[in-house]
């Protein structure tokens, strides 16, 4: 790595999709200005991107694997610099275990996707590019902050990215997906403002100066928000005024992002009504943070709060799991079955987390990571297929295994990952959730194991009625087999799948260290009290 | 007597605005008249003379900022930091407004001279109450900052809705200033002094004939913002006036009117903000619900703009609810981003008017942003910067006043404020999802692309709202308000 980066990696990470994006947007305004042209087409910003962001993948994968050390405990690769600490804002990033395989899936995904793009015909191509990759700036912002404000900002950032994303094309339906979406997240998001608020409030009135880091740093010696002893209600005030109600809103944040039933149902009519490629971003670069949220703020933070709600977020989960198979059973459509499967594999992710066990965080991060990179998989699938037929009706298909046997394969392959088959990625997720649940309530852990069989049921017929059986309907027999573009997105895909699932070590290694600091904290900030009781306000 | 002392005796940028008006006034009539070309010429000059001239007093009151303020107060008027920031406040948005004017008028043929004339009168009366120190003077320059708003209403005469927000804004203004003057009356009656001074030391709340003063006083205030319920004059006013005026109102009109009222509570009645809390945190709160939800019917930008504005009052109360000098100064702070966002939201509104057709329903900006990306982009920014998304000075003017109102213990409240910003954030979003995500519906003329100067002001808004967004300097927001709370705290005299 040559020194220029050395220091300054994650910047490097986050901001080159942005700058990237600034500088077209410079160069075509020049462009109008001066040569009073249309600017560049739309594809060379594609093609433009597409380079833009495999040098960051490139820079990921070498960068963070080569200085990312296995063996430490806590955050790493850290970067720091004062921004307004009147109000407590920093630029703090830093990567841990947890965040290092969601990163990684990010850059992986963002090239391969506008790989995928490539012969789509989009009304305003330029404006599709601008969004994908001020999302990737967006979404690595989130992962990386270790300031509660930053990820807040960056948080925003992506809601409002992806509703342009939505319903830019696709007329008044895309609309109304994208205002249901902006609503539900965004009233979550002010939630979550409001509680960060509220903690520099208190940070203030306890220490004196806000300070909204999570630890503390050389640049910033101040104690870290993990470092100071939980806020709690005190005196008379309500049940709700102290961590249990920053917990909260924390929750309805990540919750709404998750999505977790019964705050699901944007996601169908979103990822419907998604143009092209841009339908495989969401479930890499948005769904990821509620889960990751949890596992870095939420519980940390507030953990007396999170295992008081833990079992009522636990059982809303796991009925959500078999709430999203039940429907996803029901859709005709393949793009929203696909989005419910998510729904399901996501709550189950969930499930894990709030089991407090090592295995179920370890299960969750790699069940994120494993979900990221299959939906992107499947929905890709998916949208060739429509490219071919423009249908997403599964009575559309039927038999395609015949004359589209390389699709077929991959489809089986990247949808066996998906269900949870041993030596595929999904499994590993899989099987370290489970465990961690088995710890706990019987009834969850029944509850999980039906809805995973539910799944696989779905997912088997789903793919029958695609790919095997008569050929119903006589346009699939002329078929084109995806072509040397479209295997090279869904191999690099499969790729990681199969490593996951046969060798998981080099991953498990690398975020169990972090898992088990994580919990630290969480156990030296519980006070052990009990339950918290509900007191009546006394008005003053 | 020196320079230093004048500034506490005259109110220097009334008299400033005060000629500059007549000044202007006699350049119409004496200047060429509209249709020829000298004629057009002359209209830029007189726009170039009443933005120097609103300059020349933002200048005057930066120095005086700078040089250390006089204190010694007339017992009518000081100039101190607060009417300091004030001035600064109104006249740039004003300067700013008078830019995008200039154009707006020629392309409806209106004259300009009276049109600047009568504003510049306007903002007489606003230098004049931001300095008061007498209730009267506080009177006297409310009413002279409000009344050219009323003929300024009317000022497209041809037209019907413009006759009616005329007819309207005069009977709302009359009726106000009557309730204003008739709690002055009760104020005077029961202390016996009109001064703030004395007003401080001889009011006693307890007294019924005093609670019903400031009550009375309040009301008038609250009748000339448009603060719910007595709300139901502005938003025709808002639409049936042109463009140039709506953005006065929304912009400079509240911002008088906002300080006017930080001035007398801070000056004047310092006792009664403990016991107002609870009038205005109700007052906030229907506000917040009612004008979001009014806006989000909304088939007309201007309408919905001016609803806007009404929610954002909402907001505005909780910090004198507050009463702390940290509330105060977010206040000012969020103001001024308000400013910016507002001129710059309307802005775009005028600049798509075309001849004698006021483009202002939604429909009419439809997939604008196919070939006017520049507007579009614009406005998306002036609608982010008002629901207040990170990235733009609106989030942090949101985060510095509820912040304050959280310190000051009205947790419920700041509650309540989140849940309307989730209206205000989809009644904001509706204007790019028209730009951004539907056909063209009606032609975009040739003619709609902003001019020189329109562009000019409106990257400056942008300027504003994204600048004071990612400003690196840590300390600014606060340090604005830092300064600004020592100031206040000074200029209490505490």
């Amino acid at each position: 790595m040559g020194p220029y980066i050395d220091g300054h990696l994650l910047s490097w990470l986050i901001f080159m999709p942005g700058l990237t994006v600034l500088s077209l947007l410079l160069v075509n305004g020049l462009f109008r200005a001066f040569f009073g042209s249309q600017g560049m087409p739309g594809e060379v910003w594609r093609a433009l991107a597409l380079s833009s962001t495999s040098l960051t993948a490139a820079l990921g994968w070498g960068g963070l694997l080569g200085e990312f050390d296995p063996e430490y405990l806590g955050m790493q690769i850290i970067e720091h610099a004062d921004w307004m600490p009147g109000v407590g804002l920093n630029y703090f990033v830093a990567l841990d275990g947890i965040s290092l395989p969601l990163v990684l899936g990010v850059i992986t995904a963002v090239p391969l996707i506008l790989l995928a793009s490539w012969n789509q015909v989009l009304d305003s191509l330029r404006s599709f590019v601008f969004y994908v990759l001020a999302l990737e700036t967006a979404a690595l912002g989130v992962l990386l902050s270790w300031n509660i404000l930053l990820f807040h900002i960056f948080w925003q950032l992506c809601l409002v990215l992806v509703f342009f994303l939505i319903g830019t094309w696709g007329g008044r339906r895309s609309v109304r997906a994208a205002t249901r979406f902006l609503l539900l997240t965004g009233l979550g998001s002010f939630c979550m403002g409001l509680a960060i608020l509220i903690m520099a409030q208190f940070h203030v009135d306890s220490l004196g100066l806000p300070n909204l880091d999570l630890l503390a740093t050389p640049w910033n010696p101040a104690p870290g928000l993990l470092e100071v002893p939980v806020m709690v209600p005190h005196g008379d005030a309500v049940w709700w005024q102290g961590d249990m109600g920053l917990f909260l809103g924390f929750t309805a944040a990540f919750a709404t992002l998750i999505p977790l039933a019964p705050l699901h149902f944007w996601l169908p009519a979103a990822q419907r009504q998604t143009a092209g490629a841009g339908r495989a971003l969401l479930p890499i670069l948005l769904l990821p943070l509620g889960p990751y949220g949890f596992l870095r703020l939420a519980f940390p933070l507030f953990p007396d709060a999170a295992v008081a709600a833990g079992p009522v977020i636990q059982a809303i989960a796991a009925a959500g799991i078999l709430y999203a198979v039940v429907l996803a059973a029901l859709q005709s459509d393949l793009v929203r079955r696909l989005a419910y499967v998510s729904v399901a594999q996501l709550s189950l992710v969930v499930v894990g987390i709030f089991s407090l066990t090592e295995s179920g965080w370890v299960g969750a991060t790699v069940g994120t990571l494993s979900h990221g990179l299959t939906a992107v998989g499947l929905v890709l699938i998916v949208g060739f297929l429509f490219d071919r037929r423009t249908t997403f009706d599964i009575q559309a298909y039927g038999g395609l295994a015949r004359p589209m046997p390389v699709l077929a394969t991959l489809f089986a392959l990247t949808l066996a990952s998906s269900m949870g088959l041993p030596m595929l990625s999904g499994f590993v997720g899989e099987i370290l959730i489970l465990s961690g649940v088995a710890q706990g309530n019987p009834v969850i852990l029944v509850a999980c194991l039906v809805g995973i069989v539910g799944l696989a049921i779905l997912l088997f017929v789903s793919y029958q009625r695609v790919a095997f059986g008569p050929m119903r309907v006589p346009e699939n027999r002329g078929l084109i087999d995806i072509g040397l573009r479209e295997r090279a997105v869904l191999l690099v895909l499969i790729v990681p799948m199969l490593w996951i699932g046969l060798y998981p070590n080099p991953l498990l290694r690398r975020v169990e260290p972090s898992v088990l600091e994580m919990m630290r904290y969480v156990d030296e900030r519980k006070m052990e009290l009990p339950a918290l009781e509900i007191r009546p306000e006394v008005t003053p | 007597m020196n320079l230093a002392s004048l500034g506490s005796l005259l109110p220097v940028p009334s008299l400033i605005m005060a000629v500059a008006a007549v000044g202007v006034l006699a350049g119409g009539v004496w200047g060429r008249p509209l249709a020829s070309p000298r004629g057009a010429r002359g209209e830029l000059l007189l726009t170039v003379l009443a933005s120097l001239s609103t300059l020349a007093c933002v200048l005057w009151s930066v120095l005086e900022m700078t040089s250390g303020v006089g204190q010694e107060a007339s017992g009518f008027f000081v100039f101190d930091s607060l009417a300091a920031v004030s001035t600064l406040l109104v006249g740039l948005s004003a300067v700013a407004i008078f830019l995008l004017s200039s154009t707006y008028l020629s392309s409806y043929r209106l004259p300009q001279a009276e049109y600047h004339a009568l504003i510049l009168f306007s903002l007489s009366g606003s230098f004049l109450c931001f300095g008061a120190q007498h209730l009267l003077v506080l009177v006297v320059g409310l009413e002279l900052a409000t009344l050219p708003l009323v003929i300024l209403a009317g000022y497209d005469f041809e037209r019907r809705t413009s006759n009616e927000a005329a007819q309207k804004s005069f009977f709302a203004s009359a009726v106000s200033s009557v309730v204003l003057l008739f709690g002055v009356a009760f104020l005077y009656g029961s202390t016996g002094h009109l001064d703030f001074e004395g007003l401080k030391e001889n009011l006693d709340p307890t007294r019924l004939v005093s609670a019903a003063g400031v009550a009375l006083v309040f009301v008038g205030f609250a009748m000339k913002l448009g603060l719910v319920p007595f709300h139901q004059w502005l938003p025709d006013v808002q639409q049936g006036s042109p463009t140039s005026l709506s953005v006065y109102l929304a912009v400079c009109g509240v911002t008088t009117l906002v300080l006017a009222w930080m001035r007398l509570m801070l000056h004047g009645l310092p006792e009664m903000d403990v016991l107002l809390s609870p009038v205005f945190l109700t007052f906030s709160v229907a506000t917040l619900f009612f004008a979001n939800l009014m806006a989000l019917f909304q088939r007309n930008l201007k309408r919905m703009l001016a609803w806007l504005a009404v929610a954002q009052l909402g907001t505005f109360m909780l910090a004198f609810a507050a009463h702390s000098p940290e509330s105060y100064s977010a206040l000012i702070f969020y103001l001024g981003v308000q400013a910016a966002g507002f001129v710059g939201a309307f802005g775009v509104v005028m600049t798509t008017a075309e001849g004698a057709r006021e483009r202002d329903r939604l429909e009419h900006f439809a997939g604008i942003a196919r070939h006017r990306k520049i507007l579009a982009v614009a406005m998306t920014v002036f609608m982010l910067n008002l629901a207040g998304i990170p990235g733009t000075a609106g989030f942090w003017a949101r985060w510095q006043l509820l912040s304050a109102s959280v310190a000051a213990g009205d947790l419920g409240f700041v509650i309540a404020q989140t849940l309307a910003s989730v209206l205000t954030l989809y009644v904001c979003m509706r204007v790019p999802v028209v730009m951004f995500m539907r056909e063209e519906e009606l032609e975009m003329a040739e003619s709609v692309m902003p001019s020189t100067v329109e562009l000019g002001v409106l990257l400056a808004c942008i300027a504003v709202a994204i600048g004071f967004g990612i400003w690196p300097d840590p300390e600014l927001p606060l340090s604005f308000g830092g300064s600004l709370v020592d100031l206040l705290r000074g200029s209490v005299g505490s």
